[in-house]
Parts: structure tokens; C-alpha cells; sequence
């Protein structure tokens, strides 16, 4: 069994007497440890699939199952606990609270749950050791995004859930990131799911699944995934 | 502005509909407060004054204790400049409703003052006609006037008209003895109407010298009902006067010199009046002594007899149970011998009774044997008689045979003849004659033979008679001679037969001559049973009648000893009804007699003063509520002044918040704008219509229900203790265009600072997200020690607080705003509390319960009768004597010249008992010494006067006196300047007049229920009234009741204040913790995002939320102790200090009903947070 399986899952959002299909029938699933990223244009489900993952959004028809469990029946108290414990999540525009230095972001998350890693410790693994005091205003938006994902990684979540990580940064800071992304899901062996529309990352993951019109267009195992530095866009 | 932008302008309003009516609601109440408050003094002053004008309440009132006569009216009426001068004619009495006595809240009978009114004054007036000469007209509210000498009209007030007082009920006005006064004509009056007075504005209405003192109400009773030629009042109405605003001090300027006039005119007037009135009251005295004089001797004679059977009864009650016993002893004796002799009798009769029982029945024996005996006597008799009857009837036949033989031997005779006649006849031929005598014969005795011859002739008959006669006479012998045996044989058996019936008789006439004796003792004896039966019967009625006499003489003796034991028994209870009515009559003659005294030294201290009679000017400022009144309006004129700023100052906070917010919520679009070509003018104008047009409608949603609610409201509350004609409502066009230009112009100036913040940037700037605030260490973090303690959690509240420091303060300034208007309202009612329950009731300043002022200065209190004599009262503690002067007070330090009581007692040692010197900071005794004056707290303040000052007091002939101040007391009624006699003369040269006394209510008097007490005091009051020399009697209390009145309609504004302040609150609350949200949701929902439950993402908003409304509760007290001290300098009524302090439950309820509205507001805005959609965390920044 997979870590992550989606099975025929559907998503409608009413938008007044319009019902949009964000997701038709979208099914997929991920291994555990697997770099997986999802592409597809604007419009095709990408992000409805994270939030659905991330459960800060259900799906409306089909089976979300995550390490064997179905968290398309969680109440929404179960979800939250869910998200504490088991999701990192990496906000396209950081989502720092601006009024926090950057270890005190990491700290707002890492207080939520036991077995959370020293702030600290994983502020120095983005390579952040030297700007833990420093307000977000303070830190370039690569540094702030490293801070996003030091905030993530710092609960030790199963699944790393990051919406255009690179979206807000410009070509060197991104690939900064995304190699940042690479080595976390090497190391550690955590799961990673990333959302982008540029196509040309795809090279670096371990599975590529692309959408279109809310379904899964395409599914493309890598078995050898290039390195981040080696890929140009 | 172009079309588009204006649609834009009208979606936004749309779009931010419930920020619209936020800036709405927020503005109709800070205008609704601004302009109700404002508009309600003005209608008030409005409504007084249209009264005064319509119903001509008189400028200036004249008193006199001689009263004016018409010649006097009309030489006042002749001052130029005066309007008119009317007399009128009114009489104090003691009233009676339906024939019941009707009581005052002090329990003594309600006293009313009873005034003219003329019939042709009411008809012009209804006709419209009107020369002004109808003052202080009533105003008829129910029923009709009066058409006839025995109607009246009765006020209205609610506080002071007993409900007795309707339509229909009859009013009987009598004196103080319960007669009919001497200055009516009629006494009883039916109630036609109901009307309130421009002259009675207040439940007040002014002391008397009748009944508790006080006067419950007034009454108007055509002038045809008094028998008095003078008046007792004059009214005067100035010309012109209307022109000035009534309380104002440009109304008394312009009448000062009116009552000068009077004043100088009057001594003339008054010489000619006591000329023509000495001799009337000479005449007056003397009667009165007579009267008294009369009635003490016919007051003796009947307290004589009372007094008799109150001994009696007293003899009863002392030896009762002694003589009951006596009695009761004596009777038991007697009665027990009684009974025993009846016992005795009655057991002989018994006996007797069974004895003659017994004999009756031997009696009834003999009886019965005789009536055998008798009936055996009888049957023998008749036996007897049976044989006696046989042998007669067998003796008559014997006799008859032996008739019947000799007949039978006269034929045999016969035969025998004329057998020997014929025999020898046929032989010689026997003649015919011879034949024929013989046939004759037979013929007689053998008829037989007869019938045989009776046909034969002659010879054969003889032939024939011979052979048949002879056989015939042969039997006939034969049977003679047997018949003759027979009877002889039969004689001999009836000579037996007689023989034993003769003995037989014998034998039975002594029977019955035996049983005739038997029967006649018989019957003696039963003569003799009955008679005995006769005593016998005798003998019971008698016994049966002793007995009876014996029990009826003993139910008799009964009936007297319980007779006896009932009036024992009775005793003490018609002892105390006998005591009872003795106290009654005392009281009636005291009652009688002591009116007639007060008449009496009245009419002697009249006389008395003649040379010295002065007519008294008073002013609307002596009429009683009048002052009050303006004073009352005054300070809501005030408080319209203060409480009005927070909310304006509160609603542009909220307003900027508002307009704030959408201008950052529209950034980008302002942006848009500017890169489109708009002119800043007129993106702004978008905004700035957004507001105006929110804060237009909210002002005139608030202008208009405030400007009817508010005067009403507060009127209401007023109408509690006056009684006015309904509130005239006029359009406060100054507070409307004040209201509307604070309102639209803070608006409008908050809206365009917070627009043009934005504005003035660069469009290009605009359309970039706004920077994010940056980070910043605040101050707490500069101290280590107290950060690195703080939890992670309280770190970033702490941050996050201060992160915003406009929104922080606005929140601040909103709640702080709200809590010191709590405060403030709260404490203003501690302050106006405070003056009752300092001055008179815990721990009271003024400790004596009542004063009494005297006709005249009394010389000290060992000399005054009238002092002792009220102090002999059991009821009342002690009594001091103290000179009480009304002066004017003054400094020369400040304008200030209030009226002040120039106060010395008699014995300055005694003063501590009656009234409380101190001070109000440190609480220590004030001593009163012959060093100097201690004057009051709020004396001092306006005069500008420390101690060692000096302090001036001005008589009311204009001299001026001054002294140094020892000390200065607290204070919170009234202005004192208290000195000791030895003070007084060295500052005045005179001596100090003693016309007054502060008395205390014994301890053991005063612990009772309140109705008890105040019946105590109503009886103590007309007991003192009643001693010659008192004029009147006033309670402490009396006052303490007024003031609480006052502060209770007063505290009926305080709570609309409070209740606004409320509504504030949670309009303030509501919206900035609202805005605060919102602005944040992207931040709550990352957090959600990250896994924070609900719970955690309130707390960490409202935990914010509480620490903000912490400093705001903080700052907020600070601020209402500063509105209250505001409040209480600019409301200050002259002569009343309001309580300095707030209490400490002001605090609370303060604290705690903001703590409440905020924790309902975050509770209500729990459904904001748990709303925000954690989607909007993936959202780009705006």
C-alpha cells in the first residue's frame, strides 16, 4: 500500500448558481519518501489536491487515503490534530507572522506537538543559524521562505505540503529552495509534495503527476531524479 | 466623480454594509446623546417659563403678621412699573377627608393651606378676559372650578396629595381644638377640580405654625368662604418681567428695585394698620383668658367624677382578688350546710313515703276480703229469700184450700138441708116455694145437678133432687174429710218449714249486722291512709319547695360572687379604659386649651410686636421648588456639556478604524485609481461619501428620536418632584447644527486622514502589497530578566500587541472611554448619595433629629420656658439652644457672597452632640473655641478661604462683620459659619439671639419600625407645637427625605447616562475586536493551517483582546475619576457639596460590567473566528 493514495476523488466549489468541478475523478498515489511533484495548468485541481492532502479542505466524492488512513472521514477537530501532527505546510507567499523573529515562527509551530525537532537546530539546517533573531521584514524572501519551511520541518511532520514554493522567488533563490526541498526529502526520508506549474522542475522528482481539467493526466516515475543544480529553466 | 466610481462608491456600502452601519450606529449615538442632552435643558427652562407666563406667577409676595387691607393693594398697586398687586386670603387648617382624619407620612394630621380664589377672577380668566389681576392661576388638570362657597380645588402632586383626595370627597378644614376656624365662613368643601399652582413647582410646600408644622397641601376655596376682612398675602406682578428668562440673574437684577419700593412705602401703611388693629386684639387677649379660664373650671369638674370611678376601679384592681375569696369562702360555708339539711329531709320522706305504701296495701287486703265476705252475705240472703217466697206461696195455697173446703162444707150443708127439706116435702108435698129455694141452691153449688133439674117441673125436681143429691153430698163429705187430713198435714209440714226460716233469718241478720260493722272500720281506716297520704303529699311539696328556694337562693349568691369575679376580673381593663378616657379628655382640654394659649400668646406676642411689624418681600427665589427647579435644569445644562465629548470622541475612533481598514483593504484599487487618472480629490471623495453618508443618516436617525426621548426621559424623572404642564418640545436648532457639525466634520476629517495616508503614495506603490509592518522589539524585551520569563505563548501576545500601536490605542481609548463614563455615572450617584449619608445618616454630620425655633429669642436655656418645658418631653434626649442667622457670606477674596447660616450655640461644649465638626481628610474633631469662626468645606472653597483667613457675614440691614477662621469642617448641605458666643459679640458687638434649638430623639424611642417612628415624630411635633413660644418644629429627616427625592429623580439621568454608556461599549468592543479579526484572517488561518485547534486560535486573538481591555479597564478608571471630579465642579449646586469620592463598589460594578461586555463580545465573535476559511492562507497578499 501506498503512503498516499487518492482514489476517484471529486471536489465541486459553488461560486453562486455556478458549481465549478475543481477535481473529476482525480486518482493517484505517492510512496513514502518520495519526492512527488504535481504540474498542470492554471485551473487543473493542483491546489485543491494539496488542500485536500493538507486537510484544510475535503473532498466532496472518493477516498483520501494517508498512511493507510482515511482522512476523507476525519471531523474537523480529528483534522486539526492531523495537520499538528502529521503535515508541514509551505506557503507560496511564506505566511510568516510578521510580528514573530524567525525562530520564534519556527517555535509557533514547534510548540504545537511533542515531537517536534529544536527550532534551532533546524533554523541552522536551512542554513538560517546566523538570522534567528531577525523579523521576517528583515530577512530577503528566499530567507523568509527557508524560515516557512524551517516552521514546517520543525513539527518532524510525515508529509511536506509546499504550494509554489518558488512562485514569490526569483531563478537562484528558487533553486536554492527546491535544493533545500531536495536534500530534506533525501535525508530524512520524508514525504514531499510540490506544486508548481513550471514544468521544468519535473526532472528532480521521484514522481511527476500531471493534471488537467481536474484529473490526473499523467503519472511519470523517475528513477533517477536529477539534482536540482543540474537542471536549468 | 464619474458615474462608475460612484457605483463603486454604492457597492462598497454594499459590500461593507456592516462596517457602514457601525459608523452609523456609532455616530446616531454620540449625536442622539450630544443633542437629546443639550435640547432637554432648554425644553425645560421653556415649559417653566411659558408657565410662569401663562398662569401669572407673581414676581414678588408680601407676608405680614398683621395681613394688608385693601387700601394697602392699592397703594402698591400705585408704585409705578408695578403691573398689578392682588390680596389674597389663605388659612392653614387641619384637614379631615370624607369625615377621616387623613394623615401626613409623619403620621400627625395632614395640614393644608387653604387659599381664595375669586369667582370673577376664574370667570374672566375662563372667558378670556384678563387684566392681569388673577396671580398665580391654577391650572385646572381634572374636574371643573368652583360655582359655589362649599367646592374646592385640590393640588396634585403625587408625593404630597394623600390619595384620598379625588373628585366627590368632602374636605373639612378645622383648627387645631377640631373646630371650625374662626376665619371661614364654611368648612366643609367637595372636591370639583384638580390643579397644580406655578407658585407649587415642587412636592414642597412650606412650613406652618399648625399641626406637625409642615404643609401637606394646598387647597383653593373661593374667597366667599372666609369671614376675614384683611389678606394674607399680596401677590405682585411686575411689568415688563416676562422679558427676562426666569432663574436668571437678570431676572431678580430687574426686580430688586421693585421690592425696595415696597419696602420704603410699607411703614406708613403699616402705622395706620396696627393703629386700627391694637384695640381688636386688646379685646382679643382678654377674651382668650376668659375662655381658657372657663373651660380649665369645666375641665375640673369632669376630671372629678373620672377621677372617682378610677379610684373605685383601682380598688377593684388592688383588693379584688381578697374580696373575691371572701366571698367565695362565705358562700361555700353556707350553701354546704343547706344542702345537708335537704339531704336529711328528703330521706324521711322517703321513708314516710314507704310506710304509708305499706299501709295502703294492708288497707287494699281488708278491702278485698270484705267484698268476698259481703258477696258470700248476699248470695244467702237471696237463698233466704228463694225459701221465704216458696213457704208463703205454699201457705196461700193451704189457706185457699182451706176457703175452698169451707165452701165445699156449706154445699155439703146446704145439700144436706135440702135433702132433709125434700125428703120430708115428698112426703108432706113440699110447697113450691120451697122447691124453688132448694133449686136455687143448687143452681149455686152443684151446677151439674143444675143443669140436670133445671127442666123438671116441680114434683119430678124433687123426685129428682132426692135420688141425686144424696150421692153428690155422700162425695162431697168424703172428700171434705180427706181434704180436711191433707190439710192439716200440710199445716203441720209449714209450721216446720217457718220454724227454720225464722232461725235462718236470725242467722243472717246477724251476718250482716257482723259485716255492716267490719265495713264501716274499713272505711275509717282508709279516711284515716288518705289523710296521711294528704300529710305525706304536703310534706314532699313542702321539701320539694325549701329545696328549691335553697337552690335558687344559692344560684342567686352564685350569680352575685361571679358578678363579683367578672368586675375583678374587668378591673384592670376598665381601669385603663377609665384611665384611658381621663387621658383622653386631658388631651382633648389640652388640645382645647393649649390652641387657646397659642391663640392667645399669638394674639400677646402680636400685640406685643405691634411697634415693630415689618411686611416680608419675598422673591421667586423663596418660593418653594423654584430655586431647586433651575438649579436642577442647570445641571443637566452641564452635564450636556461633558458627557457628550467622550461619545464624539469615541465614534471618531471607531470611524477611523472603519475608513482605516477599507482603505487598506482597497490598496490596490486606490492604486488602480490613481494609475487610471483619477485626481486624489476624487478617489477620496468615494471614501469620504462612504462615511458622510453613514454618518448623515446615523446623525439624523439619533438627532431626531434624541430630541423627543432625551427631555422626555429626563423630564419623567424630574416629574418625580415637579409638577409642571407637559414638557414643550422645541427644536434645538443650535444642538442640531453643533450635533451635525461635529459629527460630519470628525467624520470627514478622520476619513480623509486615513484616506490620504494611502493617497499620497505612488500608484505603483499602491498596487504592490503593502510592505508587511515590521517586526520590532518592544520595550518588555529590553528587560531580560522579566522577557526570558514569560511564556512563548505570552511573548507573542505581548508582540503582537504592540505591534499596532494605532489600533492598540484606538481599543484602549474605546474601552477606557466606556469604563470612566461607567465611573463616572456610577460615582456621580456615590456623590449625590453621599450628601444624604454623610451630612445626615452614617456617621452624620448633622446628628440632632429636629429643631425647634421659637416665637423669640430665648435668653439662655435655663431661662427659657419654652426650652425647658420641651425638654421635660420623656421622648426627647437633649436639646441645645443655638442662634441661627441666614447672612450672606463672603471674602473679599472671591465674587462668591452665598447664603450662609451664621451658627452659635449657647454652650459651644455641647455642640459635638449635635453636630459633628471634622475634617474630611484626616476624620479629626473639630474643637469650636473662642480663637475663631470654623466655617464649612464648600463655604471655604468659594470664598478662597484657608484657615487664618478672615471670613465676612452681611446682615440683612447690610452690616458687615468679620472674623478669622479656626478651621474648616466637612460639609456637604448648606454653608455654616459656626462661632461661639464670645466670637459673635467680639465680631458683631451684639449678643447672639437664641431662637432656635437642635433636639436628639431618645435612643430607646428612635429603635423602631419606621412606621412607629414616624408616627413619634408627628406626635412629638404637636406635642412641642403645642407649648406657648414654639413656632414650629422641623425634622432632620424631613430634609434627608426632600434630598433623597432630589437624588433619586437625579439618579434616574445618571442611570440613562450609564445605560448609554453601555450601548457604547458594546458598539465600541464589537466593532474594533470585529476589525481586528478581519484584519488578521490570513494570520488565523495560517495558524490554523498549522494545525491550531479552535480553541487555541481564540485564545491566541483574545487573549490580546483581554490584555488590551485590561489596560483600557485601567486607563478607563483613571479617566472617570477624572470625569467625575469634572462633573462635580461644574454641576455643584450652590449651597450642596457633593461626597468627594467614588465608592469602592463604583469600582467594581464599573470593572465588572465592562469585563462582562467585553468577554460577550469576544463570546459572540467566536463564530468570526471559527468561520475564517484556511484556504485564504494560500491566498496572495492583497
Amino acid at each position: 500500500m501506498s503512503f498516499i493514495e487518492l482514489n476517484d476523488v471529486y471536489k465541486y466549489y459553488t461560486m453562486g448558481e455556478v458549481t465549478i468541478t475543481a477535481l473529476a475523478g482525480a486518482s493517484f498515489s505517492i510512496e513514502e519518501g518520495e519526492l512527488c511533484m504535481v504540474v498542470g495548468p492554471s485551473g487543473a485541481g493542483k491546489t485543491t489536491v494539496l488542500n485536500i492532502l493538507g486537510g484544510i479542505d475535503s473532498c466532496d466524492e472518493g477516498r483520501v487515503r494517508i498512511g493507510g488512513e482515511l482522512i476523507n472521514d476525519y471531523s474537523s477537530r480529528r483534522l486539526a490534530v492531523y495537520r499538528r501532527q502529521d503535515v508541514g505546510f509551505v506557503f507560496q507567499f511564506y505566511n510568516l507572522v510578521p510580528n514573530l523573529t524567525a525562530l520564534e515562527n519556527v517555535e509557533l509551530a514547534s510548540s504545537l506537538t511533542g515531537k517536534s525537532l529544536s527550532p534551532r537546530r533546524v533554523l541552522e539546517r536551512v542554513g538560517l543559524g546566523d538570522r534567528l533573531d531577525n523579523f521576517p521584514s528583515q530577512l530577503s524572501g528566499g530567507e523568509q521562505q527557508r524560515v516557512s519551511i524551517a516552521r514546517a520541518l520543525a513539527k518532524n511532520p510525515k508529509l511536506l505540503l509546499c504550494d509554489e514554493p518558488t512562485g514569490a522567488l526569483d531563478y537562484g533563490t528558487g533553486k536554492q529552495i527546491l535544493d533545500l526541498l531536495q536534500t530534506t526529502s533525501r535525508e530524512t526520508g520524508m514525504t514531499v509534495v510540490i506544486i508548481t506549474h513550471n514544468t521544468a522542475l519535473t526532472p528532480m522528482a521521484d514522481r511527476v503527476i500531471s493534471m488537467k481539467n481536474g484529473r490526473v493526466h499523467r503519472i511519470a516515475i523517475n528513477d533517477n531524479p536529477l539534482s536540482v543544480n543540474r537542471i536549468e529553466w | 466623480m464619474t458615474k462608475q466610481l460612484f457605483k463603486d462608491t454604492c457597492r462598497t456600502i454594499k459590500n461593507h454594509f456592516s462596517r457602514y452601519v457601525s459608523i452609523l450606529l456609532i455616530v446616531a449615538l454620540g449625536t442622539a446623546f450630544f443633542v437629546g442632552i443639550k435640547a432637554t435643558a432648554p425644553d425645560m427652562f421653556a415649559t417653566a417659563e411659558q408657565y410662569f407666563q401663562d398662569y401669572n406667577l407673581c414676581d414678588l409676595r408680601l407676608q405680614s403678621s398683621i395681613g394688608f387691607t385693601e387700601e394697602d393693594v392699592a397703594a402698591i398697586r400705585g408704585i409705578e412699573g408695578i403691573e398689578y398687586a392682588a390680596g389674597v386670603r389663605f388659612l392653614d387648617a387641619l384637614v379631615r377627608v370624607n369625615g377621616e382624619i387623613e394623615s401626613d407620612i409623619d403620621g400627625t394630621q395632614i395640614s393644608t393651606r387653604a387659599y381664595g380664589i375669586s369667582p370673577l377672577d376664574i370667570t374672566n380668566f375662563l372667558n378670556g378676559r384678563n387684566d392681569g389681576g388673577y396671580i398665580n392661576r391654577v391650572r385646572l388638570i381634572e374636574g371643573r372650578f368652583p360655582m359655589s362657597a362649599n367646592e374646592c380645588l385640590v393640588d396634585n402632586s403625587r408625593l404630597s396629595t394623600p390619595e384620598s383626595y379625588k373628585l366627590g370627597s368632602v374636605i373639612t378644614l378645622e383648627n387645631a381644638a377640631g373646630e371650625q376656624p374662626e376665619e371661614l365662613s364654611v368648612s366643609q368643601f367637595t372636591i370639583v377640580g384638580v390643579i397644580s399652582s406655578p407658585y407649587y413647582l415642587s412636592f414642597e410646600r412650606g412650613n406652618t405654625d399648625i399641626g406637625s408644622g409642615k404643609i401637606g397641601t394646598f387647597i383653593e376655596i373661593p374667597t366667599e368662604a372666609f369671614a376675614s376682612d384683611y389678606y394674607s398675602e399680596v401677590y405682585i406682578t411686575v411689568a415688563g418681567s416676562d422679558a427676562y428668562a426666569p432663574f436668571s440673574d437678570d431676572f431678580s437684577d430687574f426686580i430688586a428695585p421693585y421690592a425696595e419700593q415696597i419696602r420704603l412705602l410699607s411703614p406708613s401703611l403699616i402705622n395706620t394698620r396696627v393703629t386700627a388693629l391694637r384695640p381688636q386684639l386688646l379685646q382679643r387677649i382678654q377674651t382668650g383668658e376668659q375662655k381658657i379660664a372657663d373651660s380649665e373650671a369645666q375641665f375640673n369638674a369632669s376630671m372629678g367624677e373620672l377621677d372617682g370611678t378610677i379610684a373605685q376601679l383601682q380598688k377593684l384592681v388592688d383588693q379584688g382578688e381578697a374580696l373575691v375569696q371572701q366571698a367565695q369562702k362565705e358562700f361555700d360555708e353556707k350553701y354546704a350546710d343547706a344542702k345537708n339539711a335537704i339531704t336529711q329531709n328528703t330521706a324521711q320522706y322517703q321513708q314516710a313515703i314507704a310506710d304509708y305504701n305499706a299501709k295502703l296495701a294492708v288497707l287494699q287486703n281488708s278491702k278485698a276480703e270484705y267484698e268476698t265476705k259481703l258477696a258470700a252475705l248476699n248470695a244467702s240472703r237471696e237463698r233466704y229469700d228463694t225459701l221465704n217466697d216458696q213457704y208463703e206461696r205454699a201457705y196461700t195455697q193451704v189457706q185457699t184450700l182451706e176457703t175452698t173446703l169451707s165452701n165445699s162444707r156449706k154445699l155439703l150443708e146446704a145439700g144436706e138441708t135440702v135433702l132433709n127439706q125434700v125428703g120430708d116435702a115428698t112426703a108432706t108435698n113440699m110447697s113450691s116455694d120451697e122447691i124453688q129455694s132448694a133449686v136455687t141452691m143448687i143452681q149455686a153449688t152443684y151446677p151439674e145437678l143444675y143443669a140436670a133439674i133445671k127442666g123438671l117441673t116441680a114434683q119430678g125436681l124433687a123426685v129428682e133432687i132426692l135420688n141425686n143429691l144424696t150421692p153428690y153430698v155422700e162425695s162431697q163429705r168424703a172428700s171434705i174429710e180427706k181434704s180436711e187430713a191433707d190439710i192439716a198435714a200440710a199445716k203441720s209440714t209449714l209450721e216446720t218449714v217457718k220454724t227454720q226460716l225464722d232461725a235462718k233469718r236470725t242467722e243472717l241478720e246477724t251476718a250482716a249486722t257482723q259485716l255492716a260493722s267490719a265495713n264501716a272500720a274499713m272505711q275509717q281506716a282508709e279516711r284515716e291512709l288518705n289523710n296521711y297520704y294528704q300529710t305525706l303529699t304536703e310534706q314532699g311539696i313542702n321539701l320539694k319547695n325549701g329545696d328549691l328556694e335553697l337552690e335558687i337562693e344559692r344560684l342567686t349568691a352564685q350569680q352575685e360572687l361571679n358578678t363579683l369575679k367578672q368586675q375583678v376580673a374587668d378591673a384592670p381593663a376598665n381601669l385603663e379604659t377609665a384611665k384611658t378616657k381621663r387621658a383622653e379628655a386631658q388631651a382633648q382640654f389640652e388640645t382645647n386649651v393649649s390652641f387657646a394659649r397659642t391663640q392667645l400668646s399669638d394674639a400677646k406676642s402680636l400685640y406685643a410686636k405691634l411697634d415693630t411689624v415689618q411686611w416680608n418681600i419675598f422673591t421667586r427665589d423663596d418660593t418653594p421648588g423654584y430655586r431647586s427647579y433651575g438649579q436642577s435644569v442647570q445641571n443637566i445644562r452641564v452635564l450636556s456639556n461633558i458627557f457628550p465629548i467622550f461619545f464624539f470622541v469615541i465614534s471618531s475612533l471607531v470611524c477611523l478604524t472603519t475608513v482605516t481598514r477599507l482603505v487598506e483593504e482597497d490598496r490596490t484599487l486606490l492604486g488602480t485609481y490613481k494609475a487610471l487618472g483619477y485626481s486624489d480629490g476624487a478617489i477620496l471623495s468615494k471614501y469620504v461619501i462612504y462615511s458622510l453618508s453613514a454618518c448623515l443618516i446615523g446623525s439624523v436617525i439619533g438627532i431626531s428620536g434624541a430630541i423627543f426621548l432625551f427631555p422626555f426621559a429626563i423630564n419623567k424623572a424630574y416629574g418625580i418632584m415637579y409638577t409642571l404642564p407637559p414638557l414643550i418640545y422645541r427644536f434645538p436648532v443650535g444642538a442640531t447644527v453643533a450635533g451635525l457639525l461635529i459629527a460630519l466634520g470628525s467624520t470627514a476629517f478622520v476619513t480623509v486622514f486615513a484616506v490620504m495616508r494611502d493617497l499620497k503614495l505612488n500608484p505603483a506603490v499602491l498596487m504592490r502589497p503593502k510592505a508587511p509592518k515590521t517586526g520590532k522589539r518592544i520595550l518588555l524585551e529590553r528587560m531580560p530578566y522579566l522577557w526570558k520569563r514569560l511564556s512563548f505563548t505570552a511573548k507573542v501576545t505581548a508582540r503582537n500587541l504592540f505591534r499596532n500601536k494605532s489600533r492598540f490605542s484606538m481599543t484602549v481609548t474605546g474601552i477606557a472611554g466606556s469604563a470612566a463614563l461607567l465611573l463616572a455615572s456610577l460615582g456621580m450617584y456615590n456623590s449625590i448619595y453621599e450628601i444624604r449619608d454623610k451630612q445626615y445618616e452614617t456617621d452624620p454630620i448633622s446628628k440632632y433629629d429636629f429643631q425647634i425655633v421659637f416665637d423669640d429669642p430665648q435668653p439662655t436655656a435655663v431661662h427659657s420656658e419654652a426650652f425647658s418645658a420641651a425638654l421635660r418631653d420623656p421622648r426627647i434626649d437633649s436639646l441645645c439652644l443655638v442662634s441661627m442667622k441666614s447672612m450672606a457670606g463672603g471674602s473679599g477674596r472671591s465674587d462668591a457672597s452665598p447664603d450662609v447660616y451664621v451658627f452659635v450655640p449657647e454652650q459651644p461644649a455641647q455642640l459635638a452632640a449635635y453636630v459633628d465638626l471634622r475634617d474630611r481628610h484626616t476624620h479629626a474633631p473639630i474643637t469650636l473655641d473662642d480663637t475663631g469662626a470654623v466655617i464649612t468645606e464648600m463655604l471655604a472653597e468659594m470664598t478662597n478661604t484657608k484657615v487664618g483667613d478672615a471670613i465676612t457675614f452681611t446682615d440683612a440691614s447690610g452690616r458687615t462683620f468679620s472674623t478669622a477662621v479656626s478651621a474648616i469642617a466637612e460639609n456637604y448641605t448648606f454653608h455654616y459659619i459656626y462661632m461661639t458666643p464670645v466670637v459673635y459679640r467680639t465680631a458683631t458687638g451684639q449678643e447672639p439671639e437664641f431662637d432656635y434649638a437642635l433636639g436628639t430623639i431618645g435612643q430607646g424611642f428612635k429603635n423602631t419600625n419606621e412606621t412607629d417612628l414616624a408616627n413619634l415624630k408627628g406626635q412629638l411635633a404637636t406635642d412641642i407645637m403645642r407649648i406657648g413660644g414654639v413656632t414650629t418644629v422641623a425634622y432632620t429627616s424631613d430634609t434627608t427625605e426632600i434630598i433623597g427625592q432630589i437624588t433619586d429623580a437625579l439618579s434616574l439621568v445618571i442611570l440613562l447616562f450609564f445605560v448609554s454608556a453601555l450601548v457604547l461599549t458594546v458598539v465600541v468592543l464589537y466593532n474594533l475586536s470585529n476589525i481586528n479579526i478581519i484584519e488578521r484572517t490570513r494570520e488565523l488561518a495560517t495558524l490554523k493551517v498549522l494545525g491550531f485547534s479552535e480553541k487555541e486560535v481564540r485564545r491566541y486573538i483574545f487573549r490580546e483582546n483581554a490584555i488590551v481591555s485590561v489596560f483600557g479597564i485601567a486607563f478607563g478608571l483613571l479617566l472617570g475619576v477624572a470625569l467625575h471630579r469634572l462633573l462635580i465642579t461644574f454641576t455643584a449646586i450652590d449651597s450642596v457639596m457633593y461626597g468627594q469620592s467614588i465608592s469602592w463598589w463604583s469600582y467594581l460594578i464599573a470593572v465588572g460590567v465592562t469585563v462582562l461586555f467585553i468577554a460577550a463580545v469576544n463570546l459572540s465573535l467566536r463564530g468570526k473566528t471559527a468561520k475564517i476559511d484556511m484556504v485564504e492562507s494560500l491566498k496572495s497578499v492583497e
